[in-house]
């Protein structure tokens, strides 16, 4: 069998040789009424070049808001603070992704970094055919239309569909998971060297979720791509992730490898949601959910913004909010306690070495 | 009390659509008719717990609607308790059919906006108990609600009998939700896809609840899901049954952990391919165990076993053979596959394995293993 998990000797040094993206204090606030709404909070993170990072959060733990700041995508009134640097794998200067143009970005999106977003069955725009959807992006992009065409008919039967019928069709002619694998498809289209996707499978089916994972597999190998997958299901995106990270209420609690995350992971929160999920080997009469709910962007508590669902919460959790600390190596996790943690909070769940 | 069981589904069918033109009518044509539910029998007892899993547009929620008195059938029956809910003209000593109605409740799968958002919770919750229990006055009404607000968690009850359905989470509207139905002390409960829009750290409690409530107040469950973890946590607990369906039929029907361990049609196979647990990171996907990935048209589903057109095991005498439930011999007796290849059948094995289109890149990865 082929080994899907090939390690690199990358660590997280700030090299541009490895990392693609590079996000360093990032934070997207919302102007309310009744108060500025955090939904990034001082997240740093590297996407390392032809890795599959998996984003791990429930609902409104600002998953999607990380996922949008890698293409300075925020919808206003929303502000993005911090650095984003895309380093381009040719050389060069890097991109400072958050000071470009509004031209500038608009080339950026696409050619560098594509995104497949939430919701993305209403995508496409019902009054185009699909093969309308990409002799657009091309001509917006000045492609040779042709030479794009013959690319998009590739990239039309990787995702195991016929180019003829499926250029040809209106979206409403297409089954939710064939428009979703044309909509990666057409992602692809002028050959970005990252894709980066919200919930890419979450209103399919779990046969046609599992088959898009397969596939993604097999495109970021053909065309060497780097790709990030945002999702609130872990152990969907587990094996084909090479790294996870975990957000809550709006920040990174952990980042690591995914065997650390899934066997051994050193955080209260991911050692709990571990042992919540439904998972169809485990042992019926060991799953228990997190009790308590997560905060409110508007509300997010002092310290540990964890500490109020946390059994292990003491003052220090309290008062302080503890920076994203390494457990082990390229393993890191943001918890004063990651060694009780360990002890006191067992997981439910044997995972196979 | 008789030996009927409490609810009784007899080869029930559910039409949809179609050109319904007078020559159409004529010619005999079809077209178009959508077979959401396609010749389904199913008992439910007392007490029992049937989770129904398959995919999108399989029918699984028109024939828990159907089940449960919302959806007319075209053809077949379902009986409650022995008597026909489509039963027009009661005899002395049936069933009245408000009745029936009290005792045949639902769980939407959208709890937020099934609850009226300018009522206070304790004014969604009031009607249907003004309704179905008259002798109740308002004081003992509001008594009910508080405790049964208490039962699933929602304390101080008097606080959320107050609120709005704006003021609670998704879970707490969920459970609200399922308050409403357990008031009525139904006999069967349809929850579609109870738990799916809640996050997952939440689920399992939600389903805990659900299956606390079903113990407690003895009703029977049909739980609607497309997620096999998720069927398999209730039913599992429960001592239930798994139901699977595919474009309108039951494929296979059996106790959970037999469903789950054991399973014999390579439809459920394929489920259960796509429902990888955590134990399985380090392996790579394996390629899907079907012939094709898209689900076919409901409007024109397949001849003979619907499913042959996807299914690696299929002969050409599935192509215009139709397989039945049947028994499977095992340990269990209540477990039930429609699939010629479980049962082994002779005139499937003396067929031609169908070897057509593999558009999903089986050959390749045979080969050599990718990189």
């Amino acid at each position: 069998m082929a080994t899907q998990h090939t390690k690199r000797k990358t660590r997280d040094e700030p090299s541009a040789e490895h990392n693609v993206l590079e996000i360093t204090n990032a934070s997207v606030a919302f102007a309310m009424e009744r108060g500025d709404a955090r939904v990034l909070d001082d997240v740093s993170i590297n996407v390392r070049r032809g890795e599959v990072l998996g984003v791990v959060g429930e609902s409104g733990s600002g998953k999607s808001m990380l996922a949008d700041s890698m293409l300075d995508a925020i919808d206003s009134p929303g502000t993005l603070t911090g650095d984003v640097v895309f380093n381009p794998p040719e050389g060069g200067e890097p991109i400072k992704v958050n000071e470009l143009s509004k031209e500038e970005l608009r080339r950026f999106r696409w050619e560098r970094v594509s995104m497949v977003v939430q919701g993305a069955l209403d995508s496409f725009n019902p009054t185009l055919s699909i093969g309308d959807h990409f002799v657009e992006t091309l001509r917006a992009h000045d492609y040779d239309i042709q030479e794009g065409m013959e690319r998009a008919r590739q990239l039309i039967s990787d995702v195991h569909l016929e180019p003829d019928r499926v250029l040809d069709a209106y979206p409403h002619e297409l089954s939710g998971g064939m428009k979703q694998r044309a909509l990666i498809a057409l992602s692809l289209i002028l050959d970005p060297d990252v894709l980066v996707m919200d919930e890419p499978t979450a209103a399919l089916d779990l046969l046609m979720q599992q088959s898009i994972l397969k596939l993604l597999s097999e495109l970021k190998a053909e065309y060497d791509l780097t790709i990030v997958i945002v999702t609130h299901d872990l152990s969907h995106v587990a094996r084909i992730s090479d790294r996870l990270a975990v957000m809550y209420a709006f920040e990174l609690l952990e980042l690591g490898p995914v065997q650390d995350i899934v066997m051994d992971p050193a955080h209260p929160y991911t050692r709990e949601l571990l042992n919540s999920i439904p998972d169809i080997d485990a042992d019926l009469d060991e799953m228990a959910s997190i009790e308590g709910t997560s905060p409110d962007p508007l509300n997010v508590p002092k310290g540990c913004s964890y500490h109020t669902r946390c059994p292990l919460a003491d003052e220090q959790c309290r008062a302080t909010n503890p920076d994203l600390m390494e457990v082990s190596d390229d393993h890191g996790a943001a918890c004063f306690y990651t060694d009780e943690a360990r002890e006191t909070i067992p997981l439910k769940k044997e995972v196979s070495k | 009390m008789s030996a009927d069981p409490l609810l009784r589904v007899d080869d029930l069918s559910v039409h949809f659509g179609g050109n319904q033109g007078i020559l159409d009518r004529f010619l005999g044509d079809d077209k178009g008719v959508v077979r959401a539910v396609d010749n389904v029998s199913l008992d439910i007892g007392e007490n029992d717990v049937v989770a129904l899993v398959g995919e999108s547009g399989c029918g699984k929620t028109t024939l828990g609607k159907a089940m449960i008195g919302l959806q007319r059938p075209t053809s077949g029956t379902v009986r409650f308790r022995g008597q026909d809910i489509w039963k027009s003209d009661l005899e002395p000593g049936d069933i009245p059919y408000k009745e029936i109605r009290k005792s045949l409740q639902m769980v939407h799968q959208d709890a937020g906006n099934s609850l009226d958002p300018n009522r206070t919770i304790f004014k969604n919750l009031n009607p249907a108990l003004k309704k179905w229990r008259p002798e109740l006055n308002l004081v003992e009404r509001r008594e009910l609600v508080h405790q049964m607000l208490d039962t699933v968690g929602l304390t101080p009850a008097d606080d959320y009998a107050s609120r709005y359905p704006h003021q609670l989470s998704g879970g707490e509207a969920q459970r609200t939700v399922i308050v409403r139905s357990m008031l009525l002390e139904p006999d069967l409960i349809l929850a579609d896809e109870a738990v799916s829009a809640l996050d997952v750290s939440l689920r399992v409690n939600l389903m805990d609840l659900l299956l606390e409530l079903q113990e407690m107040f003895s009703t029977s469950f049909v739980f609607i899901s497309h997620n096999m973890a998720n069927a398999r946590y209730l039913a599992g607990r429960a001592d239930g049954r798994i139901a699977v369906m595919y474009l309108g039929r039951i494929v296979e029907i059996g106790p959970a952990d037999e469903i789950i361990k054991n399973p014999q049609h390579p439809y459920t196979k394929s489920l259960l391919w796509a429902t990888s647990g955590l134990s399985e990171i380090n392996d790579p996907i394996e390629t899907p165990p079907v012939r094709k990935i898209d689900i076919p048209d409901p409007e024109n589903p397949p001849s003979g076993c619907r499913f042959h057109t996807r299914c690696p095991e299929a002969r050409e005498y599935c192509t215009s053979n139709t397989p039945d439930l049947a028994g499977m011999s095992g340990p269990s007796d209540r477990h039930e596959a429609a699939c010629f290849d479980a049962h082994d059948s002779i005139d499937y094995r003396n067929s031609e394995p169908l070897t057509d289109d593999l558009d999903i890149g089986v050959a390749d990865d045979a080969e050599q293993p990718a990189d």
